[in-house]
């Protein structure tokens, strides 16, 4: 993943939590890029540290029990982790904002959600106290909620509705940047189409580049142009749609799609990856997929495994992929 | 969708959450519990004060009630490490013999609270209709009149004394544990798992023993532990007004609203009893606090 | 809103005549005849029977009840003090208002330092001030109030003389009562105002306020304290009514002449109506109290101030923008009142397919 001229460039990224004198290895030396107006899609299990990916992006770990312990994220070449806090505040919510994955808490409970949208609006223009009602009403038009529920509160509406609003608040300033964890992880299988269906509709309407955190396979090979898959805070195979669905190369993505009912096409029953996430206290050596890899050889606990190119775009963190 | 089915694990509960799920629920506390030092000092504080009063006749330098009449009313001397009271006793025997009287009607009027807050509670919960109104109203009212003001009235009416006291503490301290246990039993009462236990014939007092009491059980103890400094505190509150347990009985609140008489004369009077009552307040308090978040870890963090 | 402010002064009527019910029932039942006590050592049988009609202790128990009820609640007549054949009433009236002062600052203390300090600590968690101000909060919450005063008393009013032990004839009187009554209330005011923010800390709009590139003290502002006022809110209630009953022992040992001090006067005396007047009064004063707590968690809680929004708004601009549409989606039905289990609601269909078909059409014309 060479250059650093792409819109979004991720070197390194380290991240900790520290909890009760236990360190914790969230994000271990992470890197990935994404063009602008692109779609990349973070693949991975609870855990893999997607969340926390996205939210040392905008900077809003919570500080302490998270640390951002080294790398660089460089928005548009400029390195966002070296910016001072008023700063990311231009940023945050205007050039780079974010979809939360449960929409049932993420907005606040004694607040008007009218006036939630509204408070973006203000906190980044300069707006009469009408225009900014007036924009927030439109926005709420647009995802497809009635103005006139401007001042209800976040108990009155459905998931679903929620869900809206929040996307409405992600989109208000036409962000170059959307970060969607999961944005449908909550919302019944109905409602989670319609929500696709309108954080689409925006991207392309405002060339905006999306990360787009899921563990839903099907969810990516719709909405994305490349994918980065994740375990245990590092991203162990990445390329573009293509590369990774039609020639999975890391035996984790393998496993990923084995475990899958419709992309394991032709098979009588399903095979899960055994084991779960390795603790993430402990800074293994070698491969963190080791204890459960069904590729495991004598080389993988050793040492660092490097990070090779298989194709052009498509790399690969394993010592004998699957090709 | 892929692989939670798997490992739906978070981070950091990932390893420890499997291992909980083995071992008992109590020992899991236990485990929390001996992990606070706040909470270990408080236990330690409770043993020790538990422990003189078992022992107290035979550490006790005089008797308790042997009256020194050369040294009546004096402060603290190496003769008398707290002084002596009005009549010339050690004070230093006197509370610490009193403290078997503090401590067993703080635990008992406690207890006693709890107990009836249960049973109260239970009958309102499981019966419902016009009884479970009758008590719950009664609760509305009860809780709305300051603790002390309802044992004043309950001791106005059972008198004074000591047992009369626990028990007014007790009836004045039980409308808690009524609303605790009713919800307990209400939010059991719908479950599909009663009807279960119906349907193999199981009794209504079955049920309530078997499937409401044990949910009902670390609510309740922790209830129970953090009252009894309250309870103690209660009574000696009586104690000042003029109700509750009355000397010449050697317990704390009892002899502090006794030494008010002479507190220009002989602070120590005072000084000490609240000093045993607020000991053993803090310790419980402390234990109470570590207990709480020991059996609820999702509180702490 | 006004519904809800109606049922809970209705709520606290009830209280207040349930109260006063409950203290004539229990007083009914006290043992001992108080006509033997007021009467003089040598009294015949027949001096203490006149003395029984005279005060109607010879009436059946419903007789009595209902009249003590009427004289109470319709005539605001609480009887004659038997100890002292005064208006039970006007002595009660009388004291009121300074057992009133005395509780009104002990709460406004409690309030004003507690609420703050617990804030401070969560926001500074972890650090030296907060770990040794939850160590502090814990002494003084076991602290027992009476002993507090009697320490105050002989360390400020006998050693060093600055403050009066007793009285009201001046403003300082009342440092030493407000202040025993206090220190608890602060304490355990504190560590919940602190358990509660670090709830709120924690939640996901939190991190949702930060996204929107918000400052860290408007995030504070805005977003937390408002909602970590609500669980704030609901505890007060429980240290309101121990501050009122701590008035009463407080009172007796600062002499403080108040409705406390006079229910604890007429104990001794087996006064009956004037404990019985004493109680009901301080019962009602608690009653007042919860009636403001629960009034101010009706204006936190948007679930409540939605309910009053709605009312003002049908009736102030009956016609207003878009109402209509919203009812006809059976909308103001939905917002049962004072429903708290359906915080986080079940998806009610209508409005999902509502808001469905009109995203279409919106998404369509953009």
């Amino acid at each position: 993943m060479g250059n650093t001229d792409k819109f979004l460039s991720i070197r390194n990224l380290n991240v900790e939590y520290t909890s009760g004198g236990d360190v914790i290895y969230a994000v271990n030396g992470l890197s990935l890029d994404l063009e602008r107006g692109k779609s990349l899609g973070l693949v991975g299990e609870t855990g893999a540290g997607k969340t926390t990916v996205a939210k040392a992006i905008l900077r809003v770990l919570p500080t302490p029990p998270a640390g951002i312990k080294g790398g660089e994220i460089f928005l548009d070449g400029e390195d966002i982790l070296k910016k001072p806090e008023d700063k990311m505040l231009d940023i945050r919510g205007r050039r780079i904002s974010m979809i939360f994955q449960d929409p049932m808490t993420a907005l606040n409970p004694t607040m008007k959600i009218g006036d939630q949208i509204a408070e973006i609006v203000r906190l980044h223009s300069d707006d009469s106290p009408h225009e900014v009602k007036h924009r927030a009403m439109d926005m709420l038009n647009r995802v497809g909620i009635m103005a006139d529920r401007f001042n209800d509160y976040p108990y009155q509406l459905s998931g679903g509705m929620k869900q809206r609003v929040i996307i409405a608040m992600a989109l208000v300033f036409r962000p170059e940047l959307l970060l969607a964890d999961e944005p449908t992880t909550a919302l019944d299988v109905t409602i989670q189409a319609q929500v696709l269906e309108i954080i689409r509709h925006f991207k392309q309407k405002f060339n905006s580049s999306m990360i787009l955190i899921t563990h839903d396979l099907g969810i990516v090979a719709e909405n994305c142009d490349t994918v980065a898959v994740i375990y245990a805070g590092q991203i162990v195979e990445y390329g573009s749609l293509e590369d990774v669905f039609d020639r999975p190369s890391h035996p984790y993505t393998v496993g990923l799609f084995h475990s899958l009912p419709g992309f394991a096409v032709g098979e009588a029953r399903l095979h899960p990856i055994g084991g779960s996430l390795p603790d993430p206290r402990v800074h293994a050596a070698g491969c963190s997929f080791y204890p459960r890899c069904p590729r495991a050889a004598d080389g993988c606990a050793a040492g660092e495994v490097p990070n090779r190119e298989l194709s052009p775009g498509h790399f690969c963190r394993c010592l004998c992929p699957e090709v | 969708m892929v692989t939670d089915r798997k490992a739906g694990f978070p981070v950091a509960a990932a390893v420890p959450a499997m291992r909980q799920k083995k071992e008992g629920m109590w020992k899991q506390t236990l485990k929390r519990l001996s992990k606070d030092k706040m909470a270990m000092l408080g236990l330690v504080g409770i043993v020790v004060l538990v422990f003189v009063a078992i022992v107290a006749p035979y550490i006790t330098p005089y008797s308790y009630e042997t009256m020194d009449t050369l040294n009546m009313n004096v402060g603290p001397s190496w003769q008398h490490l707290l002084g002596t009271d009005t009549l010339g006793r050690d004070y230093l025997s006197r509370l610490l013999y009193g403290s078997r009287y503090s401590l067993v009607l703080g635990i008992s009027s406690s207890f006693l609270a709890v107990f009836l807050g249960i049973v109260i509670g239970a009958i309102a919960g499981f019966f419902g209709r016009w009884a479970d109104n009758a008590i719950m109203r009664m609760c509305d009212i009860i809780q709305a009149i300051p603790g002390v003001m309802i044992a004043i009235v309950v001791s106005l009416m059972l008198g004074n004394g000591y047992w009369v006291t626990i028990w007014a503490l007790a009836i004045g301290g039980c409308s808690h544990g009524i609303r605790m246990t009713r919800a307990q039993v209400m939010s059991v009462r719908s479950s599909e798992y009663l009807d279960a236990a119906r349907t193999v014939n199981c009794s209504t007092f079955r049920i309530i023993v078997k499937h409401i009491l044990p949910n009902a059980m670390s609510p309740m103890l922790l209830d129970f532990t953090m009252r009894i400094a309250n309870m103690i505190q209660f009574s000696a509150g009586l104690s000042v007004i003029g109700l509750g347990v009355q000397p010449p009985t050697p317990e704390w609140g009892a002899m502090l609203s006794a030494g008010r008489d002479f507190i220009r004369s002989s602070p120590h009077l005072v000084i000490f009893p609240g000093l045993f009552i607020f000991a053993i307040s803090f310790f419980i308090n402390i234990f109470g606090d570590g207990l709480r978040d020991a059996l609820d870890p999702k509180l702490k963090k | 809103m006004l519904k809800y402010i109606l049922q809970r002064i209705l709520l606290m009527v009830f209280v207040i005549v349930g109260a006063a019910f409950l203290i004539f029932t229990v007083m009914y039942f006290v043992p001992g005849d108080p006509a033997q006590v007021m009467s003089s050592a040598d009294a015949t049988p027949a001096d203490i029977a006149a003395k029984r009609a005279e005060l109607g202790l010879d009436q059946p128990y419903l007789i009595q009840l209902g009249r003590f009820m009427y004289n109470a609640f319709v005539k605001f007549d609480l009887g004659n003090s038997w100890a002292r054949g005064t208006s039970v009433m006007s002595s009660l009236l009388e004291r009121l208002p300074r057992t009133f002062l005395l509780g009104f600052l002990m709460i406004v203390v409690t309030v004003v330092v507690g609420i703050p300090v617990g804030i401070g600590a969560a926001i500074h968690r972890g650090g030296w001030q907060d770990r040794s101000l939850m160590v502090m909060s814990m002494v003084f919450i076991s602290v027992p109030e009476f002993w507090l005063a009697l320490l105050l008393i002989i360390a400020f009013s006998l050693n060093l003389g600055w403050l009066p032990s007793f009285g009201i004839e001046s403003w300082q009187c009342y440092i030493l009562p407000v202040i025993s009554g206090a220190v608890a209330g602060i304490a355990n005011l504190a560590r919940q105002s602190r358990a509660s923010v670090l709830e709120v800390v924690r939640a996901d709009y939190i991190t949702t306020a930060r996204a929107k590139g918000m400052k860290e003290q408007l995030v504070i502002y805005k977003h937390m304290l408002p909602n970590a006022l609500i669980p704030i809110i609901t505890i007060s209630g429980s240290l309101f009514t121990r501050c009122v009953g701590g008035t009463v022992v407080l009172e007796k040992i600062f002499s403080f002449p108040g409705v406390g001090l006079y229910m604890t006067d007429s104990i001794g005396m087996r006064d009956y109506p004037a404990i019985r007047g004493s109680v009901v009064v301080l019962a009602a004063f608690t009653a007042l109290l919860m009636l403001i707590v629960d009034l101010a968690y009706g204006f936190a809680d948007p679930q409540i101030k939605a309910q009053y929004a709605d009312s003002t708004k049908r009736k102030g601009h009956g016609r207003g923008h878009g109402r209509g549409h919203g009812h006809g989606h059976g909308r103001g039905r939905r917002r049962s009142f004072g429903g708290k289990e359906q915080h986080h609601d079940a998806a009610p269909v209508p409005d999902e397919e509502r808001s469905r078909a009109n995203g279409g059409e919106e998404k369509d014309s953009w």
